[in-house]
């Protein structure tokens, strides 16, 4: 399949999938006399149309002239697994971030960010996340007087 | 007249206060050094600097943000002539004749006219700003719903097909602007919709959105080159200065491109990437000896520096009297501004005109303090480039979770940022433009209102949107726009 092909079917599917989801929506007689669904239904045909156009498009091209779109999983694999990787510590990083506190969650997170990205170079990683999430907390806890989650270190005078 | 120096003067009082000046000076210095980057453009960093200004009062966050927002344009031009590596698409023509010159041996002759160039271009788009923003403010206020609505139809319709790409993967991203848009709480009705999780009642903050499409997604699109590393060689910088017989070579190409690129700037969809695009082909053209270009003639550099900074001027235009961003990094600032509780539009100027015109006379000095840092800190500043991305990547990956975190204190907009990013990563893979779609999921609220004001005023009568002139006007550029876009494939196909 074609870039253009992958990008029609998207549109398609998601915008079927949100048509579907607005036509369920209840209906109203308060507020205006147009109702929620209206501006909804327009947004998601207009998707679905422009998908529609763009897969038929290219479905009429030669085989010869259309450039086969890979994503190159297998290939760029390490690529991808540290784009996952990223993800998930980025979400975990949002769960521990109270309870830990800012300080020492930033920190975790960032030698961990830093092992992936920086590799073995562990000074280097040591450094950057120790420094870090000390000079933001300097900065945008004490200096401009945000309030930011101390967690574990609550004990602290500052 | 009078109420123009009466109001730049309020302006100016509210932003010259020693707290505000260190912010300026902070706040640009950081923009530079964000926007020089390679790979991270102006919106990226903007969006990462965006929690620098919370916790400061509305004028102070306004003029940082400024500050910033400068200093991104600045930066970017940086990249360009030092290594070859335009921080975002505005600042890709500065390679042309910029990267040439330090080749030549004349690196400390490029970064100083292009920061001469950029404070000359930005002054006199300022200049235009000042006296443009309050007949069309004026204008904007007698608007009513339907002549809003097609002005937003024509806001994104032109984001869509002034830009490069294929037109209907624009109106795709478009579309799935307005889609997000009206995940939450309907106002007229208080219906709940899409709203798969209870955290999505508040519907999804936009900075959010941007925080993903944009620095996270440009960090997973530089995993590829973690390895890379530029080197700079400090001696052969020279000295940051440009000869007076250089220097008149390109007062005219500044001049000219100057009010040139403020008009591109204006317009809805055409940012910096195109005023950059036409000044240098205008001088390119008008060149007695049009064959140095490429090779590093100093007035192919000084012309689209002044023109990407007039157009970063011409954008705020529509940004401030009307509430429309025109690029990603202006919808960036956006963000910002409506975060700080301001709302840019017609309102702005007669409700609180010490803060819209704050924000005026903040750029003037944003734009002189640029010039004094720009000048003499030149050479230790793109020594920051040496940087390599296996060290500067963490550091923007932390900004980025942290400000997300400052928006609503909330983890869950951290399974929203990463959603973002992998969706932003896909798109760009997919070649699916990623402004239509954040103007779009901006502007999407009150286009949708606006459309059922409308509606309600004229009892469900569609033609009411054509039955104004104004409206009418609008919609038919609109359709011109798309017209013009279709035949401009229909061309190129032929050709090839």
């Amino acid at each position: 399949m074609t870039k253009n092909e992958i990008s029609g079917l998207l549109a398609i599917t998601i915008s079927s999938i949100y048509i579907f989801a607005t036509l369920r929506l209840p209906e109203t007689a308060m507020g205006d006399n147009v109702g929620p669904k209206l501006f909804p239904l327009l947004a998601g045909c207009l998707a679905f149309l422009c998908g529609l156009i763009l897969l038929i498009k290219d479905k009429k091209l030669d085989k010869s002239k259309k450039e086969i779109f890979h994503l190159g999983l297998r290939e760029q694999k390490d690529l991808y697994v540290k784009i996952a990787l990223t993800i998930c510590l980025g979400i975990a990083y949002g769960f521990v971030l109270v309870p830990l506190g800012y300080v020492i969650s930033t920190a975790i997170f960032m030698l961990c960010i830093t092992r992936l990205i920086n590799g073995k170079r562990w000074l280097e990683n040591l450094l950057i996340s120790l420094t870090f999430p000390v000079i933001t907390y300097i900065v945008f806890a004490i200096l401009l007087g945000l309030s930011l989650p101390r967690g574990l270190l609550s004990f602290l005078p500052f | 007249m009078e109420t123009i120096f009466h109001n730049l003067s309020i302006g100016l009082d509210a932003a010259l206060t020693l707290t505000n000046i260190t912010w300026v000076f902070i706040g640009g210095l950081m923009g530079t050094i964000i926007g020089m980057l390679p790979g991270l453009g102006p919106a990226t960093g903007v969006a990462i600097l965006i929690p620098i200004s919370y916790g400061m009062n509305p004028t102070t966050a306004l003029i940082t943000m400024a500050a910033i927002y400068y200093g991104a344009m600045f930066g970017g031009s940086r990249a360009s002539i030092m290594i070859n590596t335009p921080g975002d698409a505005s600042a890709i023509v500065s390679c042309f004749d910029g990267y040439p010159m330090t080749k030549n041996g004349e690196a400390g002759k490029a970064l100083a006219i292009s920061a001469i160039a950029s404070f000359i271009g930005g002054i006199i788009g300022m200049i235009f700003l000042i006296f443009l923003t309050m007949p069309v403010a004026n204008a904007a206020l007698k608007f009513g719903p339907a002549e809003m609505f097609s002005l937003m139809i024509f806001a994104l319709t032109a984001t869509v097909t002034l830009s490069q790409g294929n037109m209907l993967k624009g109106f795709i991203a478009m579309a799935f602007g307005f889609m997000l848009s009206t995940i939450g709480i309907d106002p007229p009705t208080g219906i709940l919709r899409f709203t798969f999780v209870p955290e999505l009642q508040d519907s999804i903050d936009f900075l959010v959105a941007m925080i993903g499409l944009y620095a996270v997604a440009e960090v997973f699109k530089n995993y590829g080159n973690l390895e890379t590393h530029y080197s700079i060689d400090s001696k052969t910088i020279g000295r940051v200065w440009v000869p007076w017989e250089d220097f008149k070579k390109t007062i005219k190409p500044i001049l000219r491109s100057s009010p040139l690129g403020f008009l591109i700037g204006v317009l809805p969809g055409m940012g910096g990437t195109v005023a950059t695009f036409v000044s240098y082909a205008l001088e390119k053209t008008l060149s007695k000896n049009p064959e140095k270009f490429g090779k590093g003639a100093i007035e192919g550099l000084a012309a689209p520096e002044a023109a990407n900074n007039a157009s970063s001027c011409g954008a705020f235009v529509p940004l401030l009297t009307l509430g429309i961003p025109g690029s990603g990094t202006t919808a960036v600032m956006l963000g910002a501004l409506m975060m700080l509780g301001v709302r840019p539009g017609p309102i702005l100027f007669q409700m609180h005109p010490e803060i819209a015109w704050g924000v005026i006379a903040s750029m003037i000095i944003g734009n002189i303090m640029l010039v004094l840092i720009n000048l003499p800190l030149a050479v230790p500043l793109v020594q920051l480039l040496k940087i390599p991305q296996r060290i500067m990547l963490p550091l923007i990956l932390g900004m980025a979770f942290m400000g997300t975190y400052f928006l609503n204190y909330s983890s869950f907009d951290f399974i929203l940022v990463s959603v973002f990013a992998l969706a932003g990563y896909l798109f760009w893979k997919l070649e699916i433009p990623i402004p239509p779609l954040v103007l779009a999921l901006i502007l999407g609220g009150t286009t949708e209102q606006s459309f059922r004001n409308a509606m309600t005023i004229s009892g469900n009568d569609v033609m009411f949107f054509l039955e104004k002139p104004i409206s009418l006007t609008l919609l038919l550029l609109a359709a011109l726009s798309v017209a013009f876009s279709l035949y401009k494939q229909k061309r190129a196909a032929a050709k090839s």
